[in-house]
């Protein structure tokens, strides 16, 4: 008498994953897409900056300096003594956090600055090379490029005017390309040193609304691109392998070999079920690859975009197959 | 007395309105092969994947190897093996790669596939991608994953569909050994050589209806006529025909005339076939 074997389900699924990796890796379509994506996947990873650029490099002309020194008069009329004064003088404003102050002899220079025309260098001993672009001047060597996009240019009685209590105009040059987000930190930035210098608040209105940020002050520990883009190419793994999964269960479908399937002793249901649980959950496909590829990737990451919606769609379309197949007698 | 391997007792299928399958009964007993023969759209297609449980019939039902027919039977499954019409193989798989996964679906651990598929005359094409087989030896991978559980029903679907002379021959061959083995076998065909040949029992079905069942052989002296085509020279010096049935009045008188003419040229038995006797009792032709 002919006695039908026991059937392990670990036998089984390890069947149907051999069977799904075969035919992956021979599908040259399937194959060259994974190549691909994990090679771009991969430089796309080391392409991203590893570093975060916080500080904010801001011209400001005329010196700090100078500034002092031409309310020097009208300081010590407000009883300012000059130890105080030497103090201003003395001030390293380019210390401010997440921003770099660079002091611009004129108004123009900062103008042209702004507007790319000249470009501004920094030499290894901190003293800054100004170079005529527009006029073909040659790059200084053994210096880097300071990008500036944004500028404030103080009028000469500025120190003496806030000191006064009068009201004084400021104006602040941006790139075009400044987000205005940037601009309006930059008119804070501006006010908070009018509060410096003059010891007390700024005769200027400030808005009702106050901006509240919930939330650690990641000020020094923002994420870099390349740490942002972890999650995302947990994502796109997983979509990709999805898609395999997709096109496999598909050509099962086109090719009936599902309809073999179903007359096994582990019928359809349990087939897909497991098939499904195994791909989508603990991502065991080539897909997985990928971001091993751009220097691994945190088990909390990979699972968390599909703890809540795991993709379900080609198992739901196998089954709602699978269930006509049975109804209506197409196979 | 020996049990039928399956027992079907009016089962009905219908496709919406289309009643597909009608209240049909029939037995096939281990080692026994019943053609199901008819012509397409008839409902043999339909009546299999009911009996194998693609299909949940709406009324009748019946056993297979004990185990009741339309129910997800797992344990059954195990029991039947099935070659479709169609050649849903994995294609881009090798013949015996193709065997051991549909092994292991059927928790067979050590599966004799290479001498499965030396039976089958595939043994020097054991490793290469099914997309490279012809259609006879995508067949004869189909009917080796049919048998590779052994099975003690087999449930086959036009096995021999388009398929040379040669390699028809080959099939019917294995198919014959199955049921001499003891595997009760379930045939649909429209090819009435082949429900001849193999069958031992044949079924007419016919617009989702059985129409006659018994063997070959029954089914021709109970449908069949008797008659004798005599070929005889004209005076003319033509050659001329004359079909005599022997069942009539007149015929053995009129045979014995013709038999004593110098003019006799041959005498041929006229005997009925499958066919004749089909488009007798359902006037439709099989390969309609």
């Amino acid at each position: 008498m002919r006695i039908p074997p026991a059937i392990s389900s670990a036998r089984i699924v390890g069947a149907i994953m051999k069977k799904d990796l075969r035919l992956y890796a021979r599908n040259r379509v399937y194959l060259f897409l994974t190549l691909l994506g994990l090679l771009s996947l991969g430089v796309l990873f080391w392409v991203m900056p590893d570093e975060v650029e916080e500080a904010i490099i801001l011209a400001v002309s005329p010196p700090v300096k100078e500034i002092v020194e031409q309310g020097r008069a009208g300081l010590h009329e407000l009883g300012f003594s000059e130890e105080k004064l030497m103090e201003l003088e003395r001030a390293d404003f380019s210390n401010e956090e997440s921003i770099e102050l660079v002091e611009l002899e004129s108004e123009a220079l900062l103008r042209e600055v702004i507007a790319g025309t000249h470009e501004l260098y920094r030499t290894g001993d901190g003293d800054l090379l100004v170079r005529n672009r527009a006029a073909g001047e040659k790059r200084p060597g053994d210096a880097h490029r300071l990008q500036i996009e944004l500028g404030i240019v103080f009028p000469g009685k500025f120190i003496a005017d806030v000191a006064g209590g009068k009201q004084s105009s400021v104006k602040v040059y941006a790139d075009s390309a400044v987000p205005e987000e940037i601009r309006a930190a930059i008119e804070g930035f501006v006010r908070e040193n009018g509060y410096q210098l003059a010891g007390r608040e700024l005769p200027v209105e400030l808005p009702e609304e106050e901006a509240i940020i919930l939330g650690p002050d990641r000020a020094g520990t923002q994420d870099s691109l390349r740490e942002k883009l972890r999650p995302l190419l947990a994502f796109f793994t997983l979509l990709i392998e999805t898609f395999a999964m997709a096109s496999l269960v598909s050509t099962e479908l086109l090719q009936r070999t599902v309809t073999a399937l179903q007359v096994h002793p582990d019928e359809d249901r349990a087939l897909s079920r497991r098939q499904n649980y195994f791909w989508h959950r603990h991502g065991l496909s080539p897909g997985a690859a990928h971001p091993a590829s751009g220097g691994g990737i945190y088990p909390a990451q990979l699972a968390a975009p599909f703890h809540n919606h795991p993709p379900r769609f080609p198992f739901i379309y196998w089954r709602g197959h699978a269930h006509r197949c049975r109804r209506k007698g197409l196979s | 007395m020996t049990m039928p391997a399956i027992s079907v007792k009016n089962l009905s299928y219908s496709y919406g309105k289309l009643q597909a399958v009608k209240k049909i009964s029939f037995e096939i007993f281990p080692g026994e092969i019943l053609g199901f023969l008819g012509p397409n759209g008839a409902g043999k297609t339909t009546t299999l994947k009911a009996l194998i449980g693609l299909l949940k019939p709406e009324g009748g039902g019946g056993q297979i190897l004990g185990h009741a027919i339309g129910r997800d039977d797992p344990a059954l499954r195990a029991r039947i093996g099935v070659c479709f019409e169609e050649k849903n193989l994995y294609l881009e798989m090798s013949a015996l790669e193709n065997l051991n996964f549909h092994a292991a679906l059927y928790g067979i651990r050590k599966p004799d596939s290479m001498a499965l598929l030396q039976r089958v005359g595939l043994g020097d094409r054991a490793g290469d991608r099914v997309a490279n087989f012809s259609k006879g030896m995508r067949q004869r991978l189909m009917i080796s994953r049919a048998f590779i559980n052994q099975p003690a029903v087999l449930f086959l679907d036009e096995p021999t569909g388009g398929l040379d002379p040669v390699t028809a021959a080959v099939i019917r061959r294995l198919i014959r050994e199955e049921a001499d083995s003891g595997a009760a076998i379930l045939l649909t065909t429209h090819n009435m050589m082949e429900a001849d040949q193999l069958s031992d029992r044949v079924a007419f079905i016919n617009e989702g209806e059985i129409v006659a069942l018994d063997s070959a052989e029954n089914l021709k002296l109970k449908y069949g006529r008797r008659a004798v085509r005599v070929r005889l020279r004209g005076g003319d010096g033509e050659i001329r025909e004359e079909l005599i049935p022997l069942d009539t009045k007149e015929g053995p008188g009129r045979l014995a005339e013709l038999a004593s003419s110098p003019d006799l040229l041959t005498i041929h038995t006229e005997e009925a076939t499958l066919e004749s006797i089909f488009i007798q009792l359902t006037g439709r032709r099989l390969a309609g």
